[in-house]
């Protein structure tokens, strides 16, 4: 066959693929209007679940890119913001990529969550007294550049951060270790620990929240404590 | 006056088994031509008793400019010990019509399968010379073997690749059971108009929908 492997070849592409196709001259016996609708039904329910399945690949897309960008931004911004940002863009290069346009599409959300990050720290910039120019450069690909002052700020936060840690229960540890050192996906710490996706995400939220307390504790305050 | 421009017609005749153990390469054919933007004949869509079988059967030959012939079936009926003559026979009108029809008869064009190779030369010897391809009753392979036959012999550029075309029939199996629980219809009692009718529908609404998703 072709190049592309069948396993390889994303359902979008193929459809994409399609020639103009003609109306049918038959007339089948069925009930025209309940097949519409049925046809109609089952190829939104398929969309939407070809759209959620190629979400769900590139979450761990999105947890690297706000990382990296969070690394570089104030621990008054909430982590969990920035991944939410960057979930909302990854869903609109679902919805508004073209396979035709021969672009990969791990290139084209990339450069999307970027850009729906950027737009969220921009609107709560705006929100805020003195725009910090500091969040462009944190969404900009030179992130990873360390510089000196910035390694020392890191080295602290991190002890900070594992003194806040500490405070949690070993079962909330383990899903923020293995969700952030381990880059493991919420599905993935589900199995390990033998608990539901629902309960392993609400342990990651509260996990959160009890580290914003903890920090807050120690005065350090972020939004998650806020909003918890 | 200007000259009165005719759009060539794409249907294609499928001369194919109806057994059921054939069902699936069958159905696979189907979805194959529609989805290269090709219209299936077959003479299971007359339901209209007044005419006699062979005279539907010469009309629709003589409307189709392609045909897609497999003679894997040209053997004994088990039932009744008897050879069934209706696939060679369906091919043999179709190459008549070629070789001594109009100039329209003349520039149609047949895709003969079978399940394996050189299986014709001990049946249907004056087969011999022609190209006849070969599925091993895989529907994956007719998909492709015919899929490349259309990109041939139609020359048009915008045909999905094999891969693309199986990939979606792939979907189109997983949506029929639930597209036919809404009809409240079994799938295995849909008619071939039924069946073509809705493969049509899907391929056109999977394009609809995905393109609106795109350009929204």
């Amino acid at each position: 066959m072709g190049s592309k492997t069948i396993e390889a070849l994303d359902p979008r592409e193929a459809i994409a693929e399609l020639p103009e196709i003609g109306l049918s001259p038959f007339h089948s016996k069925l009930n025209k209007t309940l097949l519409n609708r049925a046809v109609k039904e089952v190829v939104e329910a398929e969309r939407v679940r070809d759209r959620d399945r190629i979400v769900l690949e590139h979450l761990p897309l999105v947890k690297m890119i706000a990382l990296r960008v969070h690394e570089n931004l104030p621990i008054s911004i909430s982590i969990d913001d920035i991944v939410h940002a960057g979930i909302m863009g990854l869903f609109e290069a679902v919805t508004k990529f073209d396979p035709r346009k021969e672009v990969a599409f791990s290139t084209y959300a990339t450069q999307r969550i970027k850009q729906s990050i950027l737009d969220y720290l921009r609107q709560s910039d705006d929100r805020k007294p003195g725009r910090s120019p500091a969040i462009e450069l944190a969404v900009d690909d030179k992130v990873g550049e360390k510089r000196g002052s910035e390694k020392l700020e890191k080295q602290e936060l991190r002890v900070v951060l594992s003194a806040a840690m500490k405070t949690l229960p070993e079962r909330y540890q383990k899903v923020l270790v293995l969700y952030y050192s381990n880059e493991m996906t919420m599905d993935e710490i589900a199995r390990v620990l033998g608990i539901s996706l629902d309960r392993a995400s609400k342990i990651h939220r509260a996990s959160l929240e009890k580290m914003a307390l903890a920090l807050a504790k120690l005065g350090i305050r972020g939004e998650v404590s806020e909003a918890g | 006056m200007a000259e009165k421009r005719v759009t060539p017609s794409k249907d294609v005749f499928v001369n194919c088994p109806f057994d059921p153990s054939y069902k699936p390469v069958f159905d696979a054919i189907i979805f194959c031509v529609s989805a290269a933007g090709f219209q299936p004949r077959c003479s299971l869509e007359f339901d209209d008793a007044s005419e006699i079988r062979i005279t539907k059967i010469l009309r629709m030959i003589g409307e189709c400019p392609y045909g897609i012939h497999d003679i894997s079936f040209s053997q004994l009926d088990p039932s009744s010990g008897l050879p069934r003559f209706n696939m060679p026979f369906e091919l043999g009108i179709f190459l008549g019509c070629k070789a001594f029809g109009s100039k329209i008869q003349k520039a149609k064009i047949a895709l003969v399968l079978d399940r394996e190779p050189y299986r014709y030369q001990k049946s249907l010897s004056d087969l011999s010379g022609m190209d006849i391809k070969y599925h091993a009753n895989d529907p994956t392979q007719a998909v492709g073997a015919v899929r490349q036959w259309i990109r041939v012999v139609s020359r048009r550029q915008d045909i999905p690749g094999p891969d693309s075309i199986w990939r979606l029939y792939e979907h189109f199996t997983r949506a029929l059971p639930r597209i036919c629980r809404i009809q409240r219809i079994r799938p295995e009692e849909l008619t071939f108009v039924d069946y073509a009718d809705i493969v049509n529908r899907w391929l056109r609404e999977s394009k609809r929908s995905r393109t609106a998703s795109i350009t929204k």
